[in-house]
């Protein structure tokens, strides 16, 4: 009756934004990213990323709470860096790895779908010359158009 | 400040194994923590479509209306369209009642038992308006017999929503939507998605020799999945296959149990993962693991920083005497 809906899980509601920073008030280029409607998804991938910037001396995250449907991802940085760069760049070099990640996947799903087509193709003209020996001459190149 | 510089990765894939509905391949050369969102965005994030609206206008059969929705949702659907159709919550060309087709299928299902023999009411009793969205099991059907060479026998009967006795009847309208995982598991494209560490297993070869054929025997059959054998023209251990390992520790456990600690080290790779994907036909699991990256990816770009809070505010706070 009072259940919250399930899509709050990850629909930002209207009027909030979805990442908002705060600045340390203690620490010079320390800062906490909250992040509405993500969980470990994003905060680990970001977090890990964070780690390889030699610049962040501190980088983390949390889930303040299962019910309470966002990530704070603290990020400490030298004076060579300011967090919001760091974060920046965290994000733009995850989605370098992971579109090229893609393309790869992508290239080698699709060697292999073809090759399964081609050892078809190959079995569909084997079939057809031992059922008939006039069916030699058969264009075989027919079963490969779909091959690209 | 100083000068960007990238910090990316160059991951390797390699597959293994592909089928419609399964896929293993090798992912190197990154962490832990994208193989686990990888993992995480298969199973709750990439969308599908499911049947999610449902209005019964005759049901006589022996389950209650609730029970019937709820057993149509459960039925996975073809959704290759599904990366490019709209949300029907952010669907402005409709007020997501089932009339439109950037973010609905309309489905019917009209079935009556005349006879004494009990009528099984089926996925493949659902007629769709759509083309290309058919119940999964169906549009396998379709596909089996189109092809001659395919020797799949496999039972005609579709997915089993009711049965019905004489006179009974099932009449309702169904709207297929949208949806991920999250929301619900009807959604879910993803039977199951697994990874796990690349083992890396040194044999200390000289304190091996100084076990006996019996000993041996005895420390290969320790190991509860069959990770290592024996060379049966050399006696000498031999890993036969490292994946089998469940990073159990018995062996290494029996190996000191013998006073030999040390005969094995077994670690695992930190960059190096086996996934295995299984799809519930919804998307074709190869597919599957490429809508997954590319949701990651929406999902990155929805995080980034707005121009004005970036760089450009950080420094003018700077040049405001902030921080
Ligand atoms: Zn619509």
């Amino acid at each position: 009756m009072n259940a919250p809906d399930r899509y709050e899980r990850f629909v930002v509601p209207e009027g909030t934004k979805k990442v908002s920073y705060e600045r340390d008030t203690k620490i010079v280029n320390a800062a906490s990213f909250t992040i509405e409607r993500e969980d470990h998804t994003i905060g680990n991938i970001l977090r890990m990323q964070l780690h390889r910037d030699p610049n962040v001396l501190f980088a983390g995250y949390k889930l303040p709470h299962p019910l309470q449907y966002k990530i704070v991802v603290r990020i400490h940085t030298t004076s060579q860096s300011s967090p919001t760069q760091a974060y920046s760049q965290a994000i733009e070099d995850l989605d370098k790895e992971l579109l090229h990640l893609k393309k790869a996947f992508e290239h080698s799903s699709l060697l292999c779908y073809n090759a399964w087509h081609l050892m078809q193709a190959q079995m569909i003209g084997c079939l057809l010359m031992m059922n008939n020996r006039s069916s030699n001459s058969f264009p075989l190149y027919f079963y490969f158009k779909d091959i690209q | 400040m100083a000068e960007r510089v990238s910090y990316q990765r160059f991951p390797k894939v390699r597959i293994r194994e592909l089928k419609d509905d399964y896929v293993k391949f090798e992912l190197r050369e990154t962490d832990a923590s994208i193989a686990n969102a990888l993992r995480r965005v298969m199973l709750a994030e990439v969308p599908t479509l499911a049947i999610d609206l449902v209005e019964i206008e005759v049901n006589s059969s022996v389950l209650n209306d609730e029970f019937i929705a709820h057993r149509l949702g459960l039925i996975p659907l073809t959704s290759d369209d599904a990366m490019g159709m709209r949300f029907s919550r952010d669907c402005d060309s409709c007020d997501g009642d089932g009339q439109c087709d950037y973010c609905s299928v309309e489905f019917h299902l009209n079935v009556r038992c005349d006879s004494d023999q009990t009528l099984d009411v089926t996925s493949a009793d659902l007629r769709s308006t759509s083309p290309t969205v058919c119940p999964v099991d169906v549009a396998h059907r379709v596909l089996a017999s189109a092809d001659p060479n395919s020797f799949d026998s496999s039972d005609q009967r579709g997915i089993l929503i009711v049965k019905l006795r004489r006179g009974q009847e099932l009449r309702l309208r169904a709207i297929a939507r949208k949806g991920i995982g999250k929301d619900h598991a009807k959604w879910s494209p993803a039977a199951t998605v697994t990874f796990l560490y690349e083992p890396q297993i040194h044999i200390n070869e000289e304190l091996m020799e100084t076990l006996t054929l019996e000993e041996k025997r005895g420390w290969v059959e320790s190991s509860p999945t069959r990770v290592f054998g024996m060379d049966p023209n050399t006696q000498q251990v031999v890993v036969v296959d490292p994946e089998a390992y469940t990073y159990d520790e018995e062996v290494i456990k029996k190996a000191e149990a013998m006073g030999k600690p040390g005969l094995v080290e077994i670690y695992p790779k930190e960059d190096s993962f086996i996934f295995t994907v299984e799809s519930t036909g919804a998307i074709r699991a190869s597919q599957l693991v490429i809508n997954a990256l590319e949701v990651l990816r929406q999902k990155l770009d929805a995080v980034r920083l707005q121009e004005d809070e970036s760089d450009f505010g950080e420094l003018s706070a700077h040049l405001h005497g902030g921080g």
